[in-house]
């Protein structure tokens, strides 16, 4: 912890070591973030890099008032939205039937990360987006409403659908997987 | 915050990424590191900025002060100052008399007065006696006074004088005397009292301290030479794993390396926020000349933007390709790398001996005075670093010289505005340029370098 106020101090004085090790420590799990946000590595790389001229850029903001991990994460996680704000806009997104198709939560552990990541990255961006921040980050649908600025019923429905899409490729995946197997 | 717990599917997906990492692209902390140093730039420039404006400010109150300074420089009282020269018959001396009425020298014109007594053993001054002698308006014989002050003057340019002396007349009551202690100088200009009160120096022996601060500009990549490389010297390798590199190693192309070392020369040079200061000791030799030589230490800072390096083949190590890259420097296993665009700083710290001549030209409340002279300057540091990490720094201590040369000459000029006060002190504000008057450079550095640097110094000086 005092290693990590180090750091902080170092960034805020506009360190360069100090920046560069803040990013180590955490562009790994931030690219990550980034990744699910985005349909591909470099569009991914770009939030990460927008993402973290911002953080030190705001460094000098941060009071700790929460951790360090979840400030950059909520960086990165605007970035990534204002990235595709702009891509909401472009495919309208309508209500949708809820989906009420369960799935063992099994299938999914069974599945390698890097498969689900492309999975998550292949939906729709609309849906991509609503399905992060709800089933991922856990914000309400309300939240989400008001930050995408949509109506709760889009995020609902918006939700439903990459549900139901992500849960019938798990469901192809599982099945492709058992035929190989057997 | 939504309940996870009820929804075993959320929970899966939240689970499976909540570890997950991906290593990015080693280009993503490239493009970070060069927008901060762009944003850092900027933060420099606007502070840059911020010094120029208070310098010029400065100097704008300087000029203005000067300005008014000159504008007032005479007795309030003897505004058009033109004095005419009043010739009396039968008189020795001549008798000044300003066209403002106001008399400058005791007159001598009554050694034939009726009495016979000299004006000069009258009680009073001469003001009186010529107020009540030369009276044109009472030379119709009321006075034997006046008629033989009429008798006197016998021109016309005679006739204007008194003239004027009757004016002078009028602005003086009869009955009232003046002794020389008693005359008042009813307003007078202040910078006029300055002078009065400024201690007249002479031919004296005077030092004084200087501490200067100005914001300087150093380019060391000021002259390209004509063949900045030997084709032995250098060839571009292969992608170095920081660097890109532009070319291989097999094909020597010279242009690629002499592009690289232009596009250095023409990278736009920022002044940065240089010091000097140091101690003077000044020689008075007359009202107007004084010479004075001391020692001063300077840290002159500059930055460029470059996108070369120079690479260790063995170590992988990267350099700064800087503006006096010698060519041991190049040649010993370290080849020529394009990079992506990096900030080049180049801190140099030189010990000048300067001495200087200084000529006043405005000697009123305050002194103005055009300074030049020549100095001798010893490097005794450089560091160069980039704004990188990836990138070593190279310093260069007074025992090197590959680079850079440990003496050079160099001339300076400058303005000096200087404000005396508490009789032994003064403190003044000079505008300097100085530029290298020889090369700062080695015969085996890749560029000539006669660096420039204009700055803005405070002093203060004691005067014996």
């Amino acid at each position: 912890m005092p290693r990590t106020k180090e750091l902080i101090k170092g960034c805020q004085n506009g360190d360069r070591k100090s920046q560069y090790e803040l990013y180590q420590q955490f562009s790994s799990g931030m690219m990550a973030v980034a990744l699910r946000y985005s349909k591909s590595t470099l569009e991914a790389e770009d939030i990460l890099q927008e993402g973290f001229i911002k953080i030190f850029e705001n460094i000098k903001k941060f009071r700790g008032d929460s951790s360090l991990g979840y400030w950059i994460k909520r960086i990165i996680i605007n970035t990534a939205l204002n990235h595709q704000r702009s891509k909401l806009y472009l495919y309208p997104m309508v209500d949708v039937e809820d989906i009420k198709e369960g799935i063992n939560s099994l299938s999914v552990d069974s599945l390698a990360v890097e498969d689900l990541m492309d999975l998550v990255q292949n939906l729709p961006t609309g849906c991509q987006v609503i399905f992060n921040l709800y089933a991922v980050e856990g914000y309400q649908h309300k939240e989400i409403a008001e930050m995408l600025e949509i109506s709760i019923g889009t995020s609902k429905s918006q939700y439903s659908r990459a549900r139901k899409i992500l849960i019938e490729q798990i469901d192809k995946q599982n099945k492709w997987g058992n035929e190989r197997f057997q | 915050m939504k309940d996870f717990s009820k929804d075993k599917f959320n929970d899966s997906i939240s689970r499976k990424f909540a570890g997950a990492e991906v290593q990015p692209g080693s280009g993503v902390w490239e493009g970070i590191e060069a927008e901060l140093l762009k944003q850092d730039n900027k933060r420099m420039q606007r502070k840059a900025a911020f010094y120029r404006n208070v310098a010029a400010a400065v100097i704008f109150i300087a000029l203005i002060s000067i300005y008014f300074n000159l504008q007032d420089v005479t007795f309030i009282g003897n505004q058009n100052s033109t004095f005419i020269p009043v010739e009396i018959e039968k008189q020795s001396n001549q008798n000044y008399v300003s066209n403002n009425d106001i008399l400058l020298k005791k007159p001598n014109v009554f050694a034939d007065s009726e009495d016979g007594t000299s004006n000069s053993n009258q009680s009073g001054n001469g003001n009186q006696s010529l107020a009540s002698s030369y009276s044109p308006e009472k030379a119709d014989g009321e006075s034997p006074q006046s008629r033989n002050s009429a008798d006197i003057i016998n021109n016309s340019s005679d006739r204007a004088a008194v003239a004027t002396i009757a004016r002078a007349e009028s602005l003086v009551p009869n009955d009232f005397e003046l002794h020389k202690s008693d005359i008042k100088v009813e307003k007078v200009s202040y910078f006029a009292v300055s002078m009065l009160e400024k201690p007249k120096t002479g031919s004296s022996i005077a030092w004084n301290t200087n501490v200067n601060i100005g914001s300087g500009n150093f380019n060391p990549n000021s002259e390209i030479t004509e063949t900045p490389f030997f084709s032995t010297a250098s060839t571009l390798n292969n992608a170095g794993t920081t660097a890109r590199t532009i070319g291989d190693n097999t094909s020597f192309d010279g242009n690629q390396e002499r592009t690289a070392v232009e596009n250095l020369s023409s990278a736009p040079m920022k002044g940065n926020t240089s010091f000097t200061f140091g101690l003077n000791f000044g020689v008075v030799l007359n009202e107007k000349w004084n010479i004075k030589s001391g020692l001063q230490y300077g840290a002159y800072r500059s930055s460029s933007s470059s996108s070369t390096v120079l690479r260790d083949r063995n170590s992988d190590e990267l350099y700064p390709f800087h503006g006096a890259s010698s060519l041991p420097e190049i040649s010993d296993g370290r080849v020529i790398n394009f990079t992506s665009e990096y900030e080049l700083y180049n801190d140099l710290q030189i010990l000048t001996i300067p001495l200087m001549a200084s000529y006043k030209i405005i000697d009123r409340k305050f002194d103005v005075s055009i300074v030049a002279g020549l100095s001798a300057d010893f490097i005794i540091r450089n560091n160069i670093k980039a704004g990188s990490d990836q990138i070593n720094k190279i310093n260069f201590d007074v025992q090197d010289r590959k680079s850079y040369n440990n003496l050079f000459a160099s001339s300076l000029a400058g303005v000096e505005i200087s404000y005396p006060f508490a009789d032994k002190y003064a403190i003044s504000l000079m505008p300097t340029y100085k530029r290298a008057l020889s090369n700062v450079t080695t015969d085996e550095a890749t560029f000539d370098s006669t660096p420039a640097f204009m700055g803005l110094n405070m002093s203060l000086a004691y005067m014996f």
